[in-house]
């Protein structure tokens, strides 16, 4: 039976081509929409690495920073050192410590680095000695910080995807993290202190509750050697249930030790509701156009095979005299149905696979596996749906009638 | 569109090809026409060896058991289809190898069509429907109302000009066809079972229209037909059997 | 000929009316998304309040600074647009314009987060803003750079309710401007024209900025029309041959030129080197988007009609019969596809309205009001047109291809 529906839509190819191309297409956008959905919800639950709760960020904002000498440099970040400390002694606040790569923002300092011949993106957060306990890092081996960052070899903490990928087998701690090799020889990491890892945290997610984590790897700030560009966001723990007076003290005490400079303060809570907005409007968009585009595909076929029935009256006719119940007629359309759409959707997996292989869609096997899974069963699902009419209507043919059929 | 052929008078047309005084006499001149079928493994004649001269105001039947090719070959003189192999002169014209602008045009021109399931547009009004060929001849609105309304009379339908096919009865229906089969006055009409669908009563005033176009205008008329009856009230009776023409 | 087309074409439609819903759903659906998308852009680039001059604007917003190892992409500084683009030939005048930051106030206690903007006194002739209180700040108020600022009319009513603003001061971030002026809200569309608080570059503490080539400055040049664009390219280029780089600075090259608004869209969104040709790929870009768009929609539309073929083949052997060619048949359902098209056009540009009512209601983009302009309906007719030609071609060369002998028994082989 099976072969003859294969057969039966094979030998109306031509006049199917358009469905199966139609129905290929829907196929690939509902993968497109899955991906995005899939992507979302599996990484919604995971673990974020850091508490975001009761912490505020303020953004400083010192004016241009690459254009000045180095002595004008120092004063700069010495003035971040005195504004972090005087913010730090306010009641009512934990900890403070300034960083990069701060949670829900866009923003944010990387490296790639080759481990074992994987090219991995890194993100290098640079912080000074509050930074977790300000974001309630979770420490899963090793030690946090220590009083001071300076010394033969600079202690970074990694996350434990991180680590995970440096030392498969055994625990990072302890462990010097390789030489980044640079194509011309002489890099400039070789002045630079080797880093060892003091500590393994848990992935840190802070690109947001819809992405997944990144490795990261957490450098210690010591204002007077810093070099590079600093990190320009002061974040703080404040108690819980902190008055919003405090917000404006914050910015008061910070303007005071630095006048000419302007300071921004966000909740972490709001950050985290823009950037989830901002995140969720172009998905909500897209999805909206995409259900309407899926809608209007299942009208025209539903169409498509109401007229096709109408068609085949005579062959259905024919199909009954010769001993075929009304739900074998509908199980055969039905069957035909699925047998068109099989073909469609075989192409159209084949093709979407081609995306994670080419490399052009960089998502955890997980992601894809459960976005195409999921994108056969609301296809075929949906399909089933459309032919249900049309294939009731089939099964009203009269036999009698259907052979007299003008 | 110009050129004579366009009325039902005697003038000769515009011989595309041959010596004119020899065909100018007939309406169709068929010469060894075969036509042959073919899909990729099997071969079906239909029509094989046929000689036909029709002339100019003859009344023919074509008569023969269903899947005799009679119907082929009414296709074949109205350019719905072309034979396989032998010559065709159609009023005067060599048919060979022409492109579909031409052969439209020709069709336009030459033959009138009355089919047994009348074929109507169900979509437009009777009066639309009379005026399709002259829509594909470029006539002018009010010109091809005028003509439409003529030949509208004279199958008497005058009165139901603003009707849809499905308000008219089955012999009506009949006669708004041969109304749009006479509009261009095409000097051959062609009719496949023109009473096949109709009872008998509207059949014979069906009958009784056509013989009077083909004696008062001069209209060349090939009717296939199934009944002898009808048969024997045309001039002269062409049977075919199997594809081969039976005298 | 075209009336009869016309007939047959409205009765088709009327007739199976499932079909004609189909066909309509995705018709105006596709023409919705096209005619929404059509009204913002036409919306952000109309000659309208406060951007009355877009249509003669260039902006310099976009340059690339490099050396021998290194590259800078971004804003131009201050003192690139200061120092080498005064007095350029066929401007009637420049505004130089910073970006918007984040500030923070505190009325009664209550936090309040607004953008501010530093321009020049320019500004406020480059752009035509409605005064609904007070005046803007001059230009000798920015070289003195007195702390001054004019605000939005909710910014007005966040810090002083009810109460006129003019001569009150605002406290942002620490520090507190006198407010000068109280201008309608401007949406955040409106690009340059854009933000809750404006006050003078003069004010900016640290004057390292005034020297800087690259930084966060634009410049706006208005023209005295669209003519003396090239000109203005030209000397422009001119300009930056002879800029003069800091000894101790590692760049040495500056490219860019003054874009139209669009022009800077394209090239931002590439954020790639200011390229001339990023508006030509940014327009083939959103043409192939568009298009695949539409892929769906037509093959839809077209699977739709093929299998209507099937009705209508009766009428496809009738004509053929009576004289019709191909072409006229192609010719009919083409024209046939185009009227269902643009039916569903006009429904699709009520639906279109309706979104973008929906859209200005929801405050999605605060203060824009989206409308469907003449130009929009031109558009959208333009396209319903090419959509109905798109989708109608394949199913027409298809019925025009029946054989009349086929279609007269009923079969569509």
């Amino acid at each position: 039976m099976i072969r003859h529906l294969f057969r039966l839509v094979w030998n109306r190819r031509k006049r199917n081509g358009l469905v199966m191309v139609e129905i290929l297409v829907s196929f690939l956008l509902l993968c497109g929409i899955s991906t995005m959905g899939s992507s979302f919800l599996l990484n919604w639950n995971e673990p974020m690495g850091f508490d975001r709760r009761d912490v505020w960020a303020i953004s400083v904002n010192s004016g241009p920073y690459h254009s000045l000498n180095e002595d004008a440099k120092l004063s700069v970040r010495r003035q971040f050192g005195r504004i972090e400390e005087a913010v730090r002694n306010r009641p009512d606040v934990v900890a403070a410590s300034m960083q990069t790569n701060v949670p829900y923002t866009n923003s944010r300092w990387r490296t790639t680095f080759e481990v074992n011949g994987e090219q991995v993106q890194v993100g290098v957060l640079q912080a000074t000695r509050e930074m977790p306990e300000v974001l309630r890092l979770e420490l899963v081996e090793g030690e946090f910080f220590g009083e001071n960052g300076g010394g033969e070899e600079e202690p970074v903490l990694v996350t434990q995807d991180y680590a995970r990928k440096l030392f498969p087998d055994e625990s990072a701690v302890g462990r010097l993290i390789p030489r980044k090799e640079s194509d011309d020889g002489d890099s400039v990491e070789d002045d630079n202190p080797r880093q060892r890892i003091v500590g393994v945290i848990r992935p840190y997610r802070g690109r947001g509750e819809h992405r997944a984590s990144e490795p990261q790897i957490v450098r210690q700030i010591d204002w007077e050697t810093f070099r590079g560009f600093p990190p320009r966001d002061l974040l703080v723990r404040v108690r819980p249930g902190a008055p919003a007076a405090l917000e404006e003290e914050l910015l008061r005490t910070a303007s005071a030790i630095a006048p000419g400079w302007s300071f921004t303060l966000t909740r972490m809570d709001d950050m985290r509701t823009r950037l989830l907005r901002e995140a969720m409007l172009p998905l909500l968009l897209f999805a909206v156009v995409a259900l309407f585009l899926i809608l209007m595909v299942g009208l025209g076929l539903i169409g498509v095979l109401w007229q096709s029935v109408i068609r085949r009256t005579d062959e259905i006719g024919v199909r009954r005299a010769m001993g075929a119940t009304a739900d074998g007629v509908r199980r055969q359309l039905l069957g035909e149905l699925l047998a068109l759409t099989s073909i469609s959707v075989l192409a159209g997996s084949v093709l979407y696979l081609q995306l994670p292989f080419l490399g052009l869609l960089q998502e955890p096997g997980k992601v894809v596996a459960c976005a195409l899974g999921s994108s056969l069963l609301v296809m075929y699902g949906f399909v089933i749906l459309c032919g249900l009419y049309p294939s009731w209507l089939a099964t009203r043919i009269e036999p009698a009638r259907a052979l007299g059929y003008e | 569109m110009n050129g004579p052929l366009a009325t039902t008078s005697g003038a000769p047309g515009v011989s595309t090809s041959g010596p004119a005084a020899s065909t100018d006499a007939f309406a169709a001149i068929l010469s060894n026409a075969e036509k042959v079928y073919r899909t990729d493994r099997i071969e079906t004649v239909a029509l094989s060896g046929v000689n036909l001269e029709i002339r100019r105001g003859e009344f023919v039947s074509v008569m023969g058991p269903s899947g005799s090719g009679k119907s082929t070959l009414l296709n074949i003189l109205g350019l719905l289809d072309t034979p396989t192999s032998g010559r065709l002169v159609l009023a005067g014209h060599e048919i060979a190898d022409l492109g579909d602008r031409e052969l439209s045009r020709l069709r336009n021109e030459i033959v009138g069509f009355i089919f047994q399931t009348f074929h109507l547009i169900a979509d437009l009004n009777v009066i639309d429907n009379v005026e399709l060929p002259l829509l594909y001849r470029g006539t002018g609105g009010s010109e091809r109302r005028r003509l439409a309304g003529e030949a509208l009379e004279k199958v008497g339908l005058s009165a139901r000009m603003h009707h849809f096919p499905h308000q008219l009865s089955g012999g009506q229906r009949q006669r708004v066809a041969i109304a749009r089969a006479i509009v261009g006055r095409p000097p051959i009409l062609l009719a496949d079972e023109p009473t096949g669908n109709l009872d008998s009563q509207m059949g014979t005033e069906v009958m009784e229209i056509l013989e009077h176009l083909n004696t008062e205008e001069g209209t060349t008329i090939v009717m296939v037909t199934h009944d002898p009856a009808l048969g024997e009230r045309t001039a002269r009776t062409i049977r075919i059997f199997d594809g081969r023409q039976v005298h | 000929m075209f009336a009869n087309y016309l007939k047959v074409a409205l009765k088709v439609l009327a007739r199976r009316r499932f079909f004609t819903f189909i066909s309509l759903f995705g018709i105006s659906f596709t023409l919705v998304v096209l005619m929404v998308l059509t009204a913002i852009v036409d919306h952000v680039l109309a000659p309208k309040p406060p951007q009355v001059n877009i249509d003669r604007t260039l902006r310099i917003s976009y340059m690339l600074e490099s050396g021998e190892n290194v590259e800078w992409n971004g804003e131009p500084g201050f003192g690139l647009l200061d120092r080498y683009c005064r007095d350029l030939p066929g401007v009637e005048m420049m505004s130089i314009v910073g970006g918007t930051s984040s500030v923070v106030g505190y009325p009664e206690g209550r936090r309040t987060d607004l953008k501010l903007r530093h321009t020049d006194g320019v500004y406020w002739d480059a752009y035509d803003f409605r005064f609904l209180e007070g005046a803007p700040y001059t230009r000798e108020d920015d070289r003195v750079g007195r702390p001054v600022a004019v605000i939005t009319e909710a910014a007005s009513r966040e810090y002083f309710g009810e109460s006129p603003a003019v001569g009150q001061s605002i406290a942002l971030s620490g520090r507190t401007y006198e407010v000068l002026g109280v201008v309608a809200n401007v949406s955040p569309v409106y690009d340059l024209a854009y933000s809750d608080v404006w006050v003078p570059i003069g004010t900016i503490p640290d004057p390292s900025f005034r020297e800087a080539l690259m930084g966060s400055f634009e410049g706006v040049l208005v023209a005295e029309s669209r003519d003396a664009f090239p000109a203005i390219r030209d000397d422009f280029a001119a300009r930056l041959e002879r800029v003069t780089f800091p000894p101790e600075d590692e760049f040495s090259k500056l490219e860019g030129f003054p874009m139209t608004p669009i022009e800077t869209v394209a090239v931002k969104f590439f954020s790639d080197r200011p390229s001339r040709n990023a508006l030509r790929k940014f327009t083939g870009m959103v043409a192939a988007l568009v298009l695949a768009f539409m892929l769906l929609p037509a093959i839809n539309l077209v699977n739709v009609n093929l299998s209507r073929i099937y009705e209508r083949t009766s009428e496809i052997g009738v004509r053929k019969a009576f004289g019709a060619s191909s072409r006229h048949l192609i010719h009919q359902f083409v024209l046939e596809n185009v009227v269902l098209c643009l039916v569903g056009g006009v429904i699709g540009l009520v639906l279109s309205a309706a979104v973008l009512a929906a859209v200005n209601a929801s405050g999605l983009v605060p203060y824009a009001h989206f409308t469907v302009s003449l130009r929009v309906f031109v558009v959208g007719i333009a396209l319903a047109t090419f959509f109905g030609i798109l989708s109608g071609l394949f199913p027409a060369w298809r019925m025009s291809r029946v054989h009349p002998v086929a279609a007269l028994k009923g079969e569509t082989g």
